[in-house]
């Protein structure tokens, strides 16, 4: 199948307008927050939205939120694997890449709860990456009683070779390694592929990847600086190359500001000096700014461009936001917080929500 | 021909006859043990009453399983290690189970051995493994081969660290980009599969900050060997030589101990032998119960064995044996099935038992198979020299897979056949004269007949399976099925009444008035809808319906609607046996015609012979697959159940 073509391209959008179509807009959001419990959410999105499908068979009066996020996380997982069926030779392969994600996300749930002295059991049933393009094996993982035994146990997988060098270190610092390792591991290798794909869909996907690369790499310098006191030396070498508007010399620049302070005022008037704007919300805020950023960035691209791989690669991500955005809903809930509040924890961007 | 008659046997003994009887068992290979607590506790167990088997009938009620205690377990596991040792897997050799035997012995024979055996074998295998030390070493110091520097120089460092590893390209290009900020100092020594082989050298009290540099390279560290001395090169000579020692030790090592495994083989096989007879006892043993002085023991034999069977057991005195035949069996007590087909049909059990192995009151279909399976391959598949060439292929791979080189070879003969019948040899039309049409494009009268035939010979196949699964149903005494059922009689009415209608339609002759086949039709039509109240009304059961009415009447409907696509879909299916004769012929006429454009000699010659290798393995695969397809789908889910379970008698090679 030679790709690149309107023709290539025509049936998967097609269903991906389709899908987009039905997606939530703002009054569903605003009518999610405005509810006072969790069964309440899972009854407006039962009777009022397209995931009826997602919650026909659960008991909703009784509905806890982790079964709600994980009857969310199973939607995505079968939404993509609809999409990768449209897909064949590199394109494929690219989508396997981009599922990587799901079972990195889960690697991350294990090492926090191992962080924090938990079992690993309890963290299992909201995991559920452990389909047919999987290769780790959750059962054997959650038998590790430290992060030490949890790496080891990854021995055999992609993950490993990454994540081996760091059974020395400590604390939060250790997690703050091997998060940034599994990272590295995904972006790599996704910048690796976007160079088999035909040359049009290379340069978009690279200027997609770059803005996402230059982000992450913003947010490493500044908490390797102001957390964890790497060496500029180390934190050059974790930062990834690829990105859309930061060079390396930018990088490396920015890797040797003395302090934060330093960092904050070289890009306070970039393009990216949104991040670092608030200085009172920066720390809290810093993940949820990026998400906006790339919320709007795939938002346009996915108006912007036609018959190629970005319809694809925006709605999945567009999707994930949305389900994101509802599980924050619902966790705002438990931490009882107010609807401005909600509102600034959400990725998109919802009237009142201003931080 | 058919499935093999079976009857249940029961066999009481004294105990202190019960290894005897139960090592008979085992060597005859020709009994299904059925669990015998099973059997007394549902009253199947059955002895005549008279008075000299009073005694055996009262100890039935004080049975209990029967134990064995011995376990040969431990020396199973030494026999397994010197399966390992030997490096294949032991089969019983008959000859060595006359003896008695005597368990002592077998497993002083079998320690012997293993203590025998088991020290040069780990000898070998220490030797194998610093082999592959030694390989590992080498490679990691070729990476530095070129360092003109003893390695004792690095270990007698005071004020500096070393290391060796990989970097990937990627990485190396970083570090080089930053390489005014580095605390040490990185020299390239060589070139591995996986990435550039470097020797880092940094001051001591930096060792901390250049290992996290490396680290967040992701620097793969080499382990290299230190207790060496002299330079990487000389380091490398010396691992040559010592790999070159341990060949040399282990072939001496491997031929002595080849002569032992040799001379020590004949014991080994014998004990092996032994002691899988005696676990297989031990299994017969476990399924039989016993009283204080009596054993009880059951099992399915063919009913054709029961002479012989019987005499074999005489030998043992004392014995009571009853046999049951198939009028005293109980309702739900199925026997096990045996397949019994002449040497001809035999081999397409195999494709019988893929889809289920028939009940033991149905038809063994394996004939009908036979016969149909190798027309269909044939018709789709006429080629004198490529039949020609599967029947030699079957031949010559029936020692490595006897089943599938058997089905092969037969399937080759009947291409053959048709080859005769079509005139085509490797796939030329015009060498010999078809003996009755030839398939060529060149008439298309003769595509008509093809195709037409096609459906013809789907139309009686069919039929064949109307009556097959008539009779399957008068065996089961399923009146519902057997008369009113879709593929009952009714079912059989309306096809050939359908096949009139439409017959009578295209070629434009009433042979019975339309009004009269729509209205008799109908009538059927109902009868199906209503089989199961009918039958059980005929029947004289309660109640009529065993589900709702509405829903009886709802599937009821739908599944008329479902018989009647299902009759024309199976019939239209058979056309595709046609089309395959035809794309047969077609795909070689394509390589003609390339032959025709290259012109040359040669040319032509090699584009034939591919186009036969391409035609005998693609083609050849797709009508396999195409002719199994119309068996399993069109015809066995006319007639054919197969829920039976196999007959499976204990063996002492399984």
């Amino acid at each position: 199948m030679g790709m690149g073509s309107v023709k290539d391209f025509a049936a998967i959008n097609t269903k991906i307008r389709a899908l987009k179509g039905k997606m939530l807009d703002e009054k569903d959001y605003l009518k999610l927050i405005s509810k006072k419990s969790v069964p309440e959410i899972a009854e407006y999105l039962k009777n009022n939205t397209y995931y009826t499908d997602v919650l026909k068979d659960e008991d909703i009066k009784n509905i806890h939120r982790n079964r709600l996020e994980l009857l969310f996380k199973k939607h995505i997982i079968i939404q993509f694997e609809k999409i990768l069926h449209h897909f064949t030779g590199e394109y494929r392969k690219l989508f396997k890449i981009l599922f990587m994600r799901y079972e990195i996300e889960d690697l991350k749930l294990y090492i926090r709860a191992l962080s924090r002295g938990e079992s690993l059991e309890e963290v299992k049933k909201l995991v559920l990456y452990s389909g047919i393009y999987s290769s780790i094996d959750h059962d054997l993982l959650i038998t590790s009683k430290s992060i030490s035994e949890f790496v080891r146990n990854l021995k055999g997988t992609i993950y490993y070779d990454g994540l081996k060098g760091y059974q020395d270190e400590q604390g939060s610092k250790l997690t703050f390694y091997l998060e940034m390792n599994l990272d590295i591991l995904y972006f790599t290798k996704l910048y690796e592929q976007a160079g088999s794909l035909d040359k049009k869909n290379e340069k978009i996907l690279k200027e997609l990847l770059g803005k996402n690369i230059d982000l992450l790499n913003l947010e490493w310098i500044y908490r390797g600086i102001k957390f964890y006191k790497l060496s500029p030396e180390e934190l050059i070498n974790y930062t990834l190359n690829g990105g859309y508007s930061l060079s390396f010399n930018d990088i490396k620049n920015l890797c040797y500001s003395k302090d934060e302070k330093e960092l904050i005022e070289r890009m306070i008037n970039s393009q990216y000096g949104f991040l670092f704007d608030n200085e009172d919300t920066l720390d809290l805020f810093m993940e949820r700014r990026i998400e906006r950023y790339l919320y709007f960035q795939f938002l346009g691209y996915y108006r912007k461009e036609r018959m190629n791989i970005t319809q694809s690669i925006a709605y999945i991500h567009l999707l994930e936001y949305e389900i994101r955005d509802i599980i924050s809903i619902t966790e705002a809930i438990r931490y009882d917080l107010d609807k401005s509040q909600v509102k600034s924890y959400l990725v998109r961007k919802i009237e009142g929500s201003d931080l | 021909m058919a499935i093999e008659q079976m009857v249940v046997m029961n066999v009481v003994g004294l105990k202190d006859s019960v290894d005897n009887v139960a090592r008979e068992i085992v060597l005859m290979e020709n009994v299904d043990i059925i669990n015998a607590l099973n059997e007394i506790n549902e009253s199947h167990f059955t002895l005549t009453i008279e008075e000299e088997n009073v005694e055996e009938i009262v100890d039935m009620s004080l049975i209990k399983p029967m134990s064995d205690d011995v376990s040969y377990e431990d020396t199973f596991k030494k026999i397994d290690d010197l399966s390992n040792v030997y490096e294949e897997n032991f089969k019983v050799n008959k000859n060595y189970l006359d003896e008695s035997f005597d368990y002592k012995l077998c497993s002083d024979n079998v320690d012997s051995l293993y203590d025998k055996l088991i020290a040069p074998y780990e000898k070998i295998m220490e030797l194998k493994e610093e082999k592959k030390k030694i390989e590992e070493f080498y490679r990691n110091f070729m990476y530095i081969k070129d360092l003109d520097v003893e390695v004792e120089t690095f270990k007698n460092l005071n004020y500096f660290t070393y290391t060796f590893g990989i970097l990937s390209k990627e990485n190396v290009k970083k570090l080089k980009r930053n390489y005014e900020n580095i605390t040490a100092i990185v020299l390239h020594t060589g070139t591995s599969k996986s990435g550039e082989v470097y020797l880092v050298i940094s001051p001591k009290e930096m060792e901390l900050e250049t290992n996290r540099i490396l680290r967040s390279l992701n620097f793969n560290k080499i382990e290299m060997k230190m207790n060496f001395t002299g330079t990487p090169m000389e380091i490398v000579k010396k691992l040559e030589s010592r790999n070159q020692e341990i060949d040399e030790k282990l072939s001496e090592l491997n031929n002595k101990f080849n002569q032992l495994k040799s001379q020590c083989k004949a014991l080994v096989e014998e004990c092996y032998s032994k002691l899988a007879l005696q676990s297989k006892i031990k299994e017969v043993k476990n399924q039989m119960v016993s009283s204080n002085n009596f054993f009880y023991l059951s099992g399915w034999i063919p009913k054709k064995n029961e002479k012989e069977i019987m005499e074999r057991l005489d030998q043992f005195g004392n014995l009571i044996i009853v046999f049951k035949g198939e009028e005293e069996f109980e309702e739900g007590f199925s026997p096990p099935t045996k397949l019994r087909n002449n040497k001809l049909f035999s081999p397409f059990e195999y494709l019988v038992k893929m889809y289920g192995i028939p009940s033991y009151n149905e038809i063994d279909p394996t004939v009908f198979l036979s016969i149909t399976y190798m027309f269909l391959f044939g018709a789709m598949f006429g080629d004198v020299g490529q039949g020609l060439i599967l029947f030699i292929g079957g031949l010559l791979s029936r020692t490595k897979s006897e089943l599938f080189g058997n089905i092969l070879s037969r399937l080759g003969i009947s291409s053959m056949v048709f080859g005769l019948l079509y005139g085509s040899v490797f796939g030329f039309e015009h060498i010999i004269n078809p003996v009755l049409i030839s398939p060529s494009f060149e008439d298309f009268d003769s595509i008509n007949i093809i195709l037409i035939s096609a459906v013809v010979i789907g139309v009686v196949l069919l039929l064949i399976s109307y009556v097959y699964s008539i009779i399957n149903a008068i065996k089961r005494k399923d009146l519902k099925e057997g008369l009113f059922g879709r593929n009952g009689v009714v079912g059989l009415v309306f096809y050939i009444l359908l096949l009139i209608l439409v017959g009578g339609k295209v070629n434009n002759a009433e042979i019975i008035p339309t009004i009269v086949i729509v209205s008799v039709l109908i009538v059927l039509i109902g009868l199906m809808v209503v089989r199961e109240p009918l039958s059980n009304l005929i029947l004289g059961k309660k109640p009529l319906y065993h589900e709702t009415i509405s829903s009886y009447y709802i599937e009821s409907g739908f599944d008329i609607l479902e018989t009647l696509l299902n009759m024309l879909s199976s019939t239209v299916s058979f056309i595709r046996v046609g089309a395959f004769t035809l794309t047969h012929v077609g795909l070689f006429v394509a390589f003609e015609i390339i032959a025709h454009l290259l012109g040359s000699f040669t040319g032509s010659l090699i584009t034939y012979i591919i186009a036969n290798i391409i035609v005998i393995g693609l083609e050849g695969l797709i009508v396999f697959i195409q002719g199994l397809r119309l068996e399993y789908y069109e015809l066995f889910s006319k007639y054919y159940k197969g829920e039976g379970v196999e007959f499976s008698p204990i063996k002492l090679n399984d």
